[in-house]
């Protein structure tokens, strides 16, 4: 009797697999959903028609290879929300056959609803597209690689070159080199009436951009990953406590802006002239530059805070974004091919006119991309080579989300340094 | 049972059908839900296995959750503020003041602007280099332009300068409608007695809106519980740490911002249901006892 279930059960299943594949050579028309996030349309398309995209663009093209296939795009802003939303929609089967999510720590607790990819990726898709630790489970390197990596932003610090001049120094030649050299900097600016360094302690770009670049100079990814995972306590890590040490010493010494702690415009205000240094990354960088012009922008390698560096970089990104397929999804190869597609070389050239991010593919270079001319993202690509990753795509969310919270409040001085730590130590503990 | 009586009850039972169901699909459910999640590890996937009480015990022995419960209580004052400031508003507009008729719309203005515009001006207002700085600075204040969303305090108070502002609108309204269904009879009868405006308002008009202020204190101790969100999301965003967040704000960042929160946050859920529960049964046992004489 069961045996006769089992054989019916699969001849059912063999018929809807095999009727799905014969759907999809016959010509029969098929639809992936994708729920595209910012890595592929910016705040500018964001203001007109999709169909005016650069995505739009890129799936047409895919349309047109694939006669029978629709792609349904729906916008959507990547965000612990949408993540709830996906989570929710997959349980239920209903979820998209494609969509954009973060990586690192934030893609790897997805696992149990997104396909596993290693079978799928074609060898000129591993040979070419970087960052696949990035996507791949803990980071192990024989884990299920569980997205395609894309979006590769990076940050340093940018700064108004006039400024710097008026305070007597010229960083296109002799940058500061290590974080004591900057700070010297930084009181040279202060002397000239303006705000050396301005940024907004409370939103976290601060944090994940420079801050945080500084811990893994010192420490390390094993020891940040192992503080992470309560094996080591934040409270015995020098690197982390030397880092929120000297970002508390800026402020004290009125080095920054003096509502570090909850600035709302921190960027205006780099931009119109009134803080000399602040945080970048190439997304936010464009924006910089056509406010001060190209002649008046500059980009800083991160100056070094250790003697002997653990992790030397000088800047800090990668890919933070991906492209997943959810296990659920009737089209798996399709799915497959319209991922591939979408980090395909062509695919790239197209999106990086419209967007700011990096191409994830190695074997797009700066002429592809008509960036021949353009200084800053030339310095970016060429220090592109050698970064640290992410470290919000690193640790814990919770754990991240903790350190956001509560930076404003070592910067203000209202938490020392070890205390913070020792609550970094405290929360660990608990969620284990 | 006669026939009639048994078809009776069918048809009672048919025509409250439809309410019955909408309310056990769109109430009960979510709430059972939620108290069953709530003895959940439920990660918003699969893992959803039975822990008991593991989720409350391990609320209770945070810090965070009493200091979060802790604001929650001071944003109290932003009741009695709002009813007190509603009711001066209902007795202006009730007694026909100067320019009543376009003050009555002006200030119901701010209830028909989303809470989140009106908690980004007053972050706007009160940031650093915001407009009140500017001011303080101007008539050479400067000592009293501080960080006001830096501190727990001042930005507690913000929040709630907020909260009276977008509802003092809805309270005259609210107000003027208990004003409006007395008796003018009444005021009459006082008036003819010698009463001044003040005795008429402590001694005839307040009395007999107690029912009104009553629902006004419940409905707004109930909000001000479930229904901050939106403000500490756009003004503060809970911080500096949780010196501003409330438990509404703290459901959320458990639910959205970790990722096994979603059985906490229920349990979190559960525990507002009942704060709010109780504070409503005392306030009206408190209450019952005030208007006793008007009824």
């Amino acid at each position: 009797m069961v045996s006769k279930k089992v054989c019916f059960v699969s001849a059912v299943l063999m018929i809807v697999s095999s009727w799905t594949v014969f759907a999809q050579a016959s010509g029969k028309p098929v639809t992936l959903t994708f729920w595209c996030g910012s890595a592929y349309y910016n705040s500018d398309e964001a203001k007109k028609p999709q169909s005016e995209w650069a995505i739009t663009r890129i799936v047409k093209g895919f349309e047109a290879q694939n006669p029978n296939v629709t792609v349904d795009v729906t916008p959507i802003e990547v965000s612990s929300e949408t993540i709830a939303k996906f989570k929710a929609a997959a349980i239920a089967k209903n979820g998209p056959d494609v969509i954009e999510l973060w990586t690192g720590s934030y893609l790897f607790p997805l696992k149990d609803i997104l396909l596993p990819l290693n079978k799928y990726i074609p060898a000129d898709d591993r040979k070419n597209i970087g960052g696949w630790d990035a996507v791949t489970y803990n980071f192990k390197l024989d884990g299920e690689i569980l997205g395609y990596p894309i979006g590769n932003n990076y940050a340093g610090l940018v700064y108004n070159k006039a400024l710097i001049k008026a305070a007597g120094m010229d960083w296109d030649k002799n940058p500061p080199r290590s974080t004591e050299e900057f700070r010297a900097a930084l009181r040279k600016i202060k002397g000239t009436g303006v705000v050396p360094f301005g940024f907004d302690g409370s939103k976290g770009r601060i944090l994940h951009y420079a801050t945080i670049y500084w811990w893994v100079e010192e420490s390390g990814y094993e020891r940040l990953v192992s503080d992470s995972e309560g094996k080591t306590k934040y409270a015995d890590d020098k690197g982390f406590i030397n880092l929120m040490t000297y970002m508390r010493s800026l402020y004290a010494d009125g080095l920054t802006n003096e509502d570090a702690a909850t600035s709302v415009d921190y960027e205006s205000k780099f931009s119109t002239g009134k803080y000399a240094v602040t945080v970048g990354g190439v997304n936010n960088a464009r924006t910089f530059e056509q406010a001060l012009g190209q002649e008046n922008f500059g980009f800083l390698p991160f100056p070094s805070m250790s003697a002997n560096p653990k992790v030397k970089a000088s800047i800090i990104g990668g890919p933070g974004n991906c492209v997943s397929i959810g296990n659920y999804t009737n089209n798996r190869d399709l799915a497959v091919k319209f991922v591939s597609y979408l980090c395909s070389k062509p695919a790239f050239i197209e999106l990086t006119k419209s967007v700011t991010t990096f191409p994830s593919r190695t074997d797009v270079t700066l002429d592809d991309l008509g960036w021949t001319n353009d200084p800053f993202r030339q310095k970016i690509y060429t220090l592109s080579k050698n970064f640290a990753f992410w470290i919000d795509n690193s640790i814990p969310a919770f754990q991240y989300d903790e350190m956001k919270r509560f930076f404003p409040n070592v910067l203000t001085g209202k938490l020392s340094a070890s205390d913070f730590a020792a609550q970094m130590d405290k929360l660990v503990k608990d969620n284990m | 049972m006669s026939d009639r009586k048994r078809k009776e009850l069918a048809i009672s039972l048919l025509a409250i059908a439809p309410v019955v169901l909408v309310l056990l699909g769109f109430r009960a459910y979510p709430l059972g839900s939620v108290i069953y999640n709530s003895l959940t590890n439920w990660d918003g996937l699969f893992r959803h296995d039975f822990i008991g009480f593991k989720n409350f015990l391990r609320m209770f022995h945070t810090d965070y959750f009493w200091l979060t419960l802790g604001n929650c209580f001071i944003m109290f004052i932003n009741v009695p503020i709002q009813v007190l400031i509603g009711l001066v508003v209902s007795l202006l507009l009730y007694e026909k003041t100067l320019g009543w008729r376009f003050f009555r719309s002006l200030y119901y203005l701010p209830q028909i602007v989303s809470a989140v515009i009106v908690g980004y001006l007053f972050a706007t207002f009160f940031s650093y280099g915001g407009p009140v700085n500017g001011i303080l600075k101007a008539v050479g204040a400067s000592h009293l332009a501080i960080e006001w969303l830096g501190n727990r305090l001042t930005g507690i108070g913000v929040v709630i300068s907020a909260l009276v502002w977008i509802n003092i609108g809805w309270q005259g309204v609210l107000m003027l409608g208990g004003l409006s269904a007395i008796n003018p009879s009444v005021f009459e009868a006082a008036r003819m007695d010698g009463a001044n405006f003040f005795q008429r308002t402590f001694f005839v008009m307040l009395p007999m809106i107690g029912r009104v202020i009553e629902y006004s204190f419940i409905y707004s101790v109930a909000w001000t519980f479930t229904g901050l969100f939106p403000f500490i999301y756009s003004i503060t965003n809970g911080g500096p740490g949780y010196d501003t967040t409330t438990l509404d704000f703290l459901v959320y960042q458990k639910a959205f911002r970790e990722d096994a929160g979603l059985g906490q946050a229920c349990a979190l859920a559960v525990i507002l249901l009942a704060i709010v529960c109780v504070l409503t049964v005392i306030q009206r046992k408190i209450s019952n006892r005030a208007n006793e004489w008007s009824e």
